[in-house]
């Protein structure tokens, strides 16, 4: 279970300082899959890298499964990173100098797993993804909705708790972005994992259990989940 | 994993950026270069000196020496007969030149062959007792022996006439017998002649005049105060000392002589040094995106470092091996000139062969590894540091290095000011100690001034460039810019 209270971050730029994420507090239950909706720029690619341990909050706590990881050092947060959190950006954000096989490998590899181990779980996984035959590609060689597909791979190899989706579908046209959402939901079913997708898209939404709204760094559930309650 | 890891994030870049590599590598190995061919060189030539200072010396105690054309014959009866002699040899020594086609320096060596015999042995060849070709070139006029090893080199045979230049002299003389390669005859790797003094004397027309007396001591005396007593008979300008003292001298002498250039294998070493920071700091700085990826996915810290100094740390290994050969090649290059300069300034020495010492070049492969990782730590530490969410565009290094640009030319200004005060001091110990720290110092003075010569647009952090489009986190603050 993923609880956040309470929340701040803050930027300074310049002069200025801005609330990227204002005060916000949310539950998440195992197995759930939640969208984060809002305009570019309201906080919600900050407020996943805040759950997914790639930033701290200013204040206000952030627990999963009852660990609170915004105060763990940067041992064990880079370990909670590595163990429990698959990220899947917009913009793939693939190892260019890495073939496809060895992109899904890389966390993998990092648990120190065995090269026979680490074969296996790849071949599984891009069999899942359909991606077998491009194993051996570099990401410029592959399309888009191949290089996201990759990225899907590698954010579920460790298979972790919670999976962040940060405008997945973002960068690609809406049939392989639909393929792609496909993909995750069957993935995310399949796998049990807790998926928090970031979007824009409510087509992309869809997929989700339950929408939320993000506005100017504060979370509101969205008009229609407050008319079905 | 780490070997894994290195192989696909480091390896692959130093295969991709082969002339950096190579030229980081160029430098750390130019520096060891330096450093172990000096060392080498200089162990060699005085391996040398000291050969053939031992070798000619014999049995020799104590020398009595002179400077340039030597010293009055005369003197030679007052050494003698002092308290505490045993016997005593004079010697005459000329550095010639066998002329063309043979073309070798010689070290012709005029000694009185009776009183000469308690000091060296010399080996005839043909001649188990030698007597005979002894008698023969001391009755005739103008007759040498040279070493078996010298005449077959040139097809000399017995009779046949050897011409050598001294200064602007050519004198000839006739080969009479040949020498074995054993004790004096031994040294200079067998380029010694030997005639008889007056012989020697009258050719090189120093009639009267004597280089040097070797001296054998009385049982019971003690070498000090018999040093003590032959100074006071001597004039000032003749020296008595062992052996081994004068070794000592020459040893002095290319001790400063090998410091110079000591010092300059440091600036070499030191350009090294930058060469690798340079090199890792782009590679942090151009797979910062990498890097960040790798934090995001869990790599430690100390992963990251390990990953940046092993990529040093292999850039040292190699340049270590290159640089030892170099070195090896530069020590036989130099060995020729340290030779040189010792034989104008005291004996001839004839260094062919490189005394290898493995401590050298341990020290030198050490210092490789030494230069590699002190050039790629700052860089490395500075990878390890990066945050997955505020790393994910480039250019962290160039900014950090921006906001302190004030502060590293200051740095620079006062090294150099340091380094101009430095130049102004006088040497320590007639070592010019304070002359290599201002050298260093101006090096490293520019150094840190030389951030602020590169172009600012050039080093600009990638802000909006379609890398950091490329991440999400980065988008996190590429909003924050466009929000209100």
């Amino acid at each position: 279970m993923i609880e956040l209270d309470s929340v701040i971050k803050t930027y300074t730029l310049g002069q200025q300082r801005i609330k990227a994420v204002d005060n916000v507090s949310l539950t998440i239950q195992p197995g759930e899959f939640v969208a984060i909706m809002g305009k570019s720029g309201c906080g919600k690619t900050t407020l996943l890298g805040l759950i997914g341990g790639l930033d701290r909050p200013d204040s206000g706590t952030i627990s999963v499964n009852g660990k609170e990881i915004s105060q763990l050092a940067d041992t064990e947060l880079t370990r909670y990173r590595r163990d429990q959190v698959g990220i899947i950006f917009q913009f793939f954000n693939l190892i260019p100098i890495l073939t496809v096989a060895e992109n899904v490998a890389l966390p993998y590899s990092l648990q120190g797993k065995s090269e026979k181990e680490i074969q296996a779980r790849v071949q599984e996984l891009l069999s899942d993804v359909d991606l077998m035959e491009r194993q051996k590609h570099y990401p410029h060689e592959i399309s888009g909705g191949e290089m996201q597909r990759v990225a899907i791979a590698r954010a579920l190899i460790n298979q972790p708790q919670l999976v962040l989706a940060d405008e997945p579908t973002g960068n690609l046209d809406s049939r392989t972005g639909h393929q792609v959402m496909e993909t995750m939901a069957r993935l995310s079913d399949r796998h049990h994992t807790t998926f928090i997708l970031a979007t824009h898209s409510s087509e992309a939404a869809t997929y989700a259990t339950r929408k939320l709204h993000m506005r100017d760094g504060t979370l509101s559930p969205t008009k229609e989940a407050e008319e079905r309650t | 994993m780490m070997i894994r890891l290195w192989r696909w994030f480091c390896l692959r870049h130093l295969i991709s950026y082969k002339g950096r590599a190579f030229l980081c590598l160029l430098g750390v190995a130019l520096g060891v270069a330096v450093f172990v061919g000096i060392k080498t060189a200089a162990s060699s030539a005085l391996t040398s000196f000291q050969d053939t200072v031992t070798s000619l010396a014999g049995s020799t105690q104590l020398q009595v020496t002179g400077q340039g054309n030597g010293f009055p014959e005369d003197l030679y009866e007052t050494v003698a007969s002092a308290e505490g002699i045993r016997a005593a040899t004079p010697v005459m020594e000329f550095n010639v030149l066998a002329t063309a086609p043979l073309d070798e320096p010689l070290l012709m060596l005029g000694i009185d062959v009776f009183s000469d015999q308690d000091f060296r042995q010399y080996h005839f060849v043909d001649s188990p007792q030698g007597s005979g070709a002894i008698l023969s070139f001391l009755t005739e006029p103008g007759a040498v022996a040279l070493t078996e090893k010298f005449a077959q080199r040139h097809g000399l045979k017995v009779n046949d006439q050897l011409e050598i230049l001294s200064g602007s002299k050519r004198l000839t003389f006739t080969l009479r017998a040949l020498l074995k390669l054993k004790g004096p005859a031994g040294a200079l790797e067998g380029n010694v002649a030997l005639v008889d003094i007056a012989v020697a004397q009258e050719a090189f027309d120093r009639i009267g005049r004597l280089h040097r007396i070797d001296l054998l001591l009385e049982k019971e005396a003690h070498i000090k105060p018999v040093i003590a007593h032959l100074q006071k008979l001597l004039p000032a300008d003749v020296r008595v000392e062992s052996p081994q003292k004068r070794l000592g001298r020459i040893r002095e002498m290319v001790d400063a002589y090998r410091l110079n250039l000591l010092a300059l294998s440091l600036i070499a070493l030191f350009v090294g040094i930058f060469l690798v920071f340079n090199a890792v700091a782009f590679a942090v700085s151009k797979r910062r995106y990498e890097i960040a990826m790798l934090r995001v996915l869990g790599t430690q810290r100390w992963q990251i470092l390990g990953l940046f100094l092993g990529e040093a740390l292999v850039v040292g290994l190699l340049g270590a091996l290159l640089g030892v050969g170099l070195g090896l090649v530069m020590a036989k290059l130099a060995l020729k000139a340290m030779s040189q300069t010792i034989s104008e300034l005291y004996l001839l020495v004839r260094a062919e062969s490189l005394s290898l010492s493995p401590l050298i070049i341990l020290l030198g492969a050490g210092t490789a590894l030494g230069v590699a990782l002190l050039g790629g730590l700052a860089p490395s530490l500075e990878a390890s540091r990066t945050l997955p969410s505020e790393a994910l565009y480039r250019g962290s290094l160039e900014r950090r290095l921006h906001m302190n640009l004030g502060k590293i030319s200051l740095v620079g200004v006062f090294v150099l000011g340091l380094g101009y005060l430095c130049s102004r001091q006088p040497p320590v110990k007639e070592l010019p100690i304070f002359g290599f720290l201002a050298a260093f110092l101006i090096l490293a003075g520019f150094s840190f001034l030389a951030p602020a010569s590169v172009p600012r647009p050039f080093s600009q952090p990638f802000v909006g460039s379609h890398r950091l489009s490329d991440d999400g986190v980065g988008n996190v603050n590429q909003h924050l810019h466009t929000d209100p």
